[in-house]
């Protein structure tokens, strides 16, 4: 996935290229960790349930899959990861202090986002309508969980977003912030990599 | 306020752990029962060893209230950190209190069903619902409090935190786990049903540790307080 090696090359500015003689640091905050390494341990848990019950019903789960439109998902895992590379740019141009060209970045990945919740809004209805919903079978509770419960996230990382366009109005801005922004940025990866991850369990597997 | 005491508040809270699983062992619902069962399997369970489980529920009505004199140490810290404007401590005193309901509720309703084993077993059946889906379901008052005591740590600017940030973090994530049973009333079963992984098992389990992790963090944050208020071990301030 060269994409999201790019990402992690440029979010982590002291890993790659010339600056390997600085001193090692953990991106963003540190106390961030604890919630992105707790909130994958949960996700984790959600996707071993549901490959366990898919286990004990394949063919049920795999005449559901056919139900989802993989090419609105499609469409969300390429709004999503492009949105991820927005914020890795716009927070490396932040950091290095031109927040003209972060604000315009970070706009995009805001797009991108808000794009995502209209796209899964729009899926949902069509499930809606062709009469699927929550309790309708295994494959959907967990589908509409799972991705309701990520779809939460997206609107966390987007409220998230909106707080990082608003500093980049200012023309300077503290060390803090500078973490602060960063430690955004790997909200919103987080988010991303999740989503990659219910793609695969949702659509791609047959 | 003495040491001694503030140990004591912070301890309430590993307490009300203690006193609460036992409780729940004890009146027979953990594990959970299934939600799938019908009126007579519920009014057989409630007819069998009553006495056990009525007591079962006095024990975790006896520990419901511990929380409280727990948050109010939490909050009182959290207004160490906010400073003299202290919304996000208030919120937190609210959303503890709140969270007691979730608790005495759902322990009325099963001692209800308990009380009258020879009656008809839908009446049963319902009040064992009614205890079941708030012991749950209850979430947003815990939601809110570990939110205010996240934000609270996140939100200090001072040079001396009482707490690490990733406590900070922590607590929001916490808060998101503690939502997972939210949706219980639309599943019978599976992993969101009231008897489920993610919706009784998981939020359980960090249920219970989030109390012994709040009272280790209050317990490191009592000797600051002295250095703070130059007062020793018994409240005194030196002359």
């Amino acid at each position: 996935m060269t994409a999201r090696s790019q990402v992690t090359a440029l979010a982590l500015p002291g890993g790659a290229g010339p600056r390997t003689q600085a001193p090692r640091r953990v991106p963003g905050e540190d106390g961030i960790w604890v919630f992105v390494l707790g909130d994958m341990t949960v996700f984790a848990l959600f996707f071993a349930t549901f490959m366990y019950s898919r286990g004990k019903n394949p063919h049920a789960f795999s005449q559901d899959h056919h139900s989802l439109d993989v090419a609105l998902g499609t469409t969300n895992t390429i709004l999503l990861l492009s949105s991820s590379l927005f914020v890795a740019l716009g927070v490396t141009r932040i950091r290095a202090g031109n927040h003209r060209g972060g604000f315009g970045l970070c706009v995009t990945a805001l797009g991108c986002g808000v794009g995502f919740v209209v796209v899964k809004t729009v899926e949902w209805s069509h499930l809606f309508l062709a009469g699927k919903s929550v309790g309708s079978s295994e494959y959907f509770s967990y589908y509409f969980m799972f991705t309701g419960i990520h779809l939460a996230h997206v609107l966390v990382g987007a409220a998230v977003l909106c707080r990082l366009i608003w500093m980049t109005r200012q023309s300077e801005s503290s060390e803090r912030q500078r973490t602060l922004c960063e430690t955004g940025g790997i909200f919103w990866h987080m988010v991303d990599l999740l989503w990659v991850v219910l793609f695969a369990l949702f659509y791609v597997l047959g | 306020m003495s040491a001694g005491l503030q140990k004591s508040l912070a301890w309430c809270g590993v307490a009300f752990v203690l006193v609460l699983f036992p409780g729940l062992l004890m009146a027979g619902l953990l594990p959970p029962m299934p939600p799938t069962r019908t009126a007579e399997q519920v009014a057989q369970f409630w007819a069998t060893n009553t006495g056990l489980k009525r007591c079962g529920l006095v024990v975790m009505l006896a520990g419901s209230a511990l929380p409280v004199p727990f948050s109010t140490l939490i909050a009182a810290r959290m207004k160490q950190l906010e400073g003299r404007f202290t919304p996000l401590a208030y919120a937190q005193i609210i959303g503890a209190a709140l969270s007691v309901v979730a608790i005495v509720l759902p322990v009325c309703a099963f001692a209800a069903a308990s009380y009258r084993p020879e009656r008809d077993p839908q009446i049963t059946q319902a009040l064992n619902d009614l205890g079941w889906l708030p012991l749950v379901m209850f979430w947003p008052p815990a939601t809110v409090q570990c939110l205010a005591i996240g934000f609270a740590v996140l939100g200090y600017r001072g040079t001396a935190p009482i707490w690490p940030r990733w406590l900070g973090y922590y607590n929001l994530w916490i808060a998101f786990i503690f939502a997972a049973g939210g949706l219980a009333v639309l599943f019978k079963t599976g992993v969101f049903a009231w008897n489920g992984l993610l919706a009784f098992w998981l939020v359980a389990a960090f249920f219970g540790t989030w109390y012994v992790v709040m009272t280790w963090q209050l317990l490191t944050t009592i000797s600051h307080q002295l250095i703070d208020l130059g007062e020793d071990a018994d409240g005194n301030r030196p002359r």
